[in-house]
């Protein structure tokens, strides 16, 4: 398990997965919001096992029978893409999604090798900061279950030129605060 | 529930600071603007259900089913390599 770099003092925390773990202050990861339906547990870690990469756990330290299986979507699907607003990313103290980490919750069914993960909802990670969110994306083009080891759809496959972007109308639709450009606002 | 009726660029507000506008009504379908502070998250409804059907989903993986997979990928490679 992932007990690198130990600054500051360990804190220790039972699992049901993994029994007892000490990790240390820094590997704390704040989720102010939780995740979308878990809005009560707000304190996870990243937990690695090598015999496990690239899969990752997301442990809960508050709940020790909560945890997610997590990957980065980029092995997978190099041409995912997130849009999110400035005044979004501000909540995890970002003010740009390339100095985030971002990560999408796996879904294991008994049939292994239909495993899917959610590139609708990812979970965008400020490192340094060691706070997250789950965002949920308004892009069509994404669900929640997509496929991880099945054939990837040509347009994940590889970055897009931006044919099939987010549509702007549902931008407008959802987000009025996003219409002051609009003059209609207030 | 509450039901109010609302004519197009008329408002409701919510609390102190949210508002809720009808920006365009055609046929079926109607456009709704909303004014929030930031910390207010707003989704479409069955978005946000979807998502929240499957956090608890996944929530529910059992360690066995990652090794599982992990023995599996080690016998053959992703079909995304």
């Amino acid at each position: 398990m992932n007990t690198s770099n130990a600054s500051g003092a360990m804190i220790e925390f039972e699992t049901t997965r993994f029994g007892s773990i000490s990790i240390p202050d820094s590997d704390v990861l704040n989720l102010p919001e939780g995740l979308v339906g878990f809005n009560l547990y707000h304190r996870f870690t990243i937990l690695k096992d090598p015999e496990q990469e690239p899969f990752l756990w997301l442990q809960s330290l508050d709940e020790p029978d909560l945890a997610f299986v997590v990957v980065n979507p980029f092995l997978f699907f190099p041409g995912y893409e997130i849009k999110v607003k400035n005044s979004e990313l501000a909540g995890i103290d970002l003010d740009d999604l390339a100095k985030a980490e971002v990560l999408t919750i796996v879904t294991i069914p008994s049939n292994p090798m239909d495993l899917t993960t959610n590139l609708r909802g990812p979970l965008v990670v400020n490192v340094e900061g060691k706070v997250a969110k789950q965002f949920v994306l308004i892009d069509d083009r994404y669900n929640t279950k997509h496929f991880l080891l099945h054939d990837i759809p040509p347009e994940l496959a590889a970055p897009v030129d931006n044919p099939s972007a987010p549509n702007q109308d549902n931008v407008v639709e959802l987000d009025a605060r996003s219409r002051s450009d609009e003059g209609k606002q207030t | 529930m509450l039901v109010l009726s609302r004519k197009r660029d008329e408002s409701i507000i919510i609390g102190d600071d949210v508002v809720v506008t009808i920006v365009d009504v055609k046929g079926e379908q109607v456009k709704i603007g909303i004014s929030a502070p930031k910390t207010v998250s707003i989704h479409r409804k069955e978005v946000y259900e979807a998502i929240q059907q499957e956090n608890q989903a996944a929530a529910k993986t059992p360690m066995q089913n990652l090794s599982g997979l992990v023995q599996v990928l080690k016998t053959q490679k992703p079909a995304g390599s």
